[in-house]
């Protein structure tokens, strides 16, 4: 075990200069990573509560508007259905609008038309969403049909951007990564020019002298890849005990980076590691 | 033990470090490389060792023509060769001991396994065991010479090479010092010391090669 040894004198200025770069370039695609697990965790969240919110026709009796209910309840598949008569659609509106809803008092409760709000059991994709909602606006009574659908769409569109973004980026920091951890191990292996000589001259062959750059390598890029996770996960949990109130009901709590997230950063910077490290060894060999 | 034919070697810009050099050196055999600052002493040393390749000739050690060996056997001929510099070269940040376990632990073995060839080996050149966890640069300089010649004898080569072993000592340190390569010759290691100070050569009487503009000019046996 001698053989996969550090150097003694590993931990010096380039190096430690290297590790913060290395640090910094995957805190930011922990950054990233963190922030594309909330937003998914955010959507999943609001796409799970999506409800289908049907207006019913005021001139319906209340036999017709029962009878407009059931076949809602039935044809839609829905967990659950709650009539809301113009009185509380009033009430549900000032309670969402919070402090701005002070103009709505005045308005007459027979402004707003009763409705039916209907609750899934299984989150409904955009399309499944988009067929219900053609279908309830097919129904005698039912006037109009309002869903999240668009806005979901929207999330969704920006969720995938932010995936093939974050694939864009990881491939952008592994190169930086690679490139810094290169640069400094290169200057490492000149600041022990002398020790790499005296030990060419006793006979150590090139693995017993390059093992040691390598696992340098893939140390520095192992720490650094963790100090970005910690960087990454103590920034989310800031961050999240000073969102605005409406964006916490989507994300009731901040998600730190999961395993696999933080198996991939761990992994990406051993990799840079490595491969910066057998750049510095392939050009030490004239040294 | 060491042959050389008609070895050349030439340096970027057309510099003639040695021309045409041939020579033998018996198994046992001490003997000195003398001639004037530049004349190729440490060129040829280097080449005996392939730290420099000839341009022209070839080079035996032990039978084995090492002209060509390809470059991922080379630590295996330096292991053979013990070899000694005028500065030392010990590692400042190793203790005496574990310097002078250097060629063992990249020959692969454990320090503490043969913690008693090391021990042996800094005795015999009069290291005290106080010393064994200094640090170089708390020795003399003639101290660190003797930890030096530790570390080039302690995997037993057949043959040990110096290269101006003395000349950062004064004349006391510098009979020590030559007093333990004769030391170590008696023992059966082929010795090849170079010099230029002519005082040492004419003390201890051993064959002496000339060199001169990269030429052999003499070989002198007393």
């Amino acid at each position: 075990m001698k053989f996969l040894r550090i150097h003694k004198k590993a931990f010096s200025g380039p190096y430690l200069f290297g590790l913060a770069i290395m640090a910094l370039s995957f805190s930011l695609y922990g950054f990233f990573l963190v922030g594309l697990e909330n937003l998914q965790t955010a959507v999943q969240s609001w796409q799970k509560g999506i409800k289908l919110v049907c207006y019913l026709d005021p001139k319906l009796t209340e036999p017709q508007r029962q009878m407009v209910i059931d076949q809602l309840s039935s044809k839609l598949g829905a967990k659950e259905v709650r009539y809301l008569s113009p009185k509380e659609v009033k009430e549900d509106l000032m309670h969402q609008m919070g402090a701005f809803a002070e103009g709505l008092e005045v308005v007459e409760e027979s402004f707003f038309p009763p409705s039916v709000e209907i609750a899934f059991g299984s989150p409904k994709s955009v399309q499944e969403l988009e067929s219900l909602a053609h279908l309830a606006s097919q129904l005698n009574g039912v006037q109009e049909v309002l869903y999240g659908g668009p806005w979901l769409k929207k999330a969704f569109e920006v969720l995938n951007f932010f995936k093939k973004s974050l694939w864009a980026l990881g491939v952008f920091l592994v190169g930086v990564s690679f490139f810094i951890s290169a640069s400094t191990l290169r200057l490492v292996f000149y600041q022990r020019k002398e020790e790499i000589e005296i030990l060419r001259l006793v006979g150590a062959t090139e693995s017993f002298i390059k093992v040691p750059f390598l696992l340098e390598g893939v140390f520095q890029g192992l720490i650094g890849a963790a100090l970005a996770v910690c960087i990454a996960n103590l920034s989310v949990l800031y961050l999240h005990e000073n969102l605005p109130p409406w964006l916490s009901l989507y994300l009731p709590q901040a998600k730190v980076l999961s395993l696999k997230s933080t198996a991939i950063l761990l992994g990406l910077g051993m990799c840079s590691g490595l491969l910066g490290g057998a750049i510095a060894c392939i050009g030490s060999d004239s040294l | 033990m060491v042959q050389l034919f008609g070895v050349t070697k030439i340096y970027p810009g057309g510099i003639r470090a040695l021309e045409d050099v041939s020579l033998r050196v018996e198994k046992g055999e001490f003997v000195f490389i003398t001639g004037p600052s530049g004349a190729g002493k440490t060129t040829l040393l280097k080449l005996m060792i392939l730290a420099e390749r000839p341009d022209r000739g070839e080079i035996l050690i032990e039978g084995v023509n090492i002209t060509r060996l390809p470059s991922s056997k080379i630590p295996h001929l330096r292991r053979k060769v013990g070899f000694v510099f005028q500065d030392f070269k010990l590692l400042n940040d190793r203790t005496v001991f574990e310097n002078v376990a250097l060629p063992l632990e990249v020959m692969g073995y454990p320090s503490r396994k043969v913690k008693k060839r090391i021990e042996q080996a800094l005795r015999l050149v009069g290291i005290e065991p106080r010393a064994f966890g200094l640090y170089p640069k708390q020795l003399s300089g003639g101290e660190q010479q003797r930890v030096a010649i530790a570390r080039a004898i302690v995997s037993s080569p057949s043959l040990i090479i110096a290269d101006e072993p003395t000349g950062n000592l004064d004349p006391q340190l510098t009979l020590e010092v030559m007093d333990l390569f004769e030391k170590i010759n008696l023992a059966g290691t082929t010795v090849i010391v170079a010099t230029h100070d002519p005082a040492i050569i004419s003390r201890y009487r051993k064959r002496t090669l000339h060199l001169q503009k990269g030429r052999l000019v003499a070989d002198e046996v007393p």
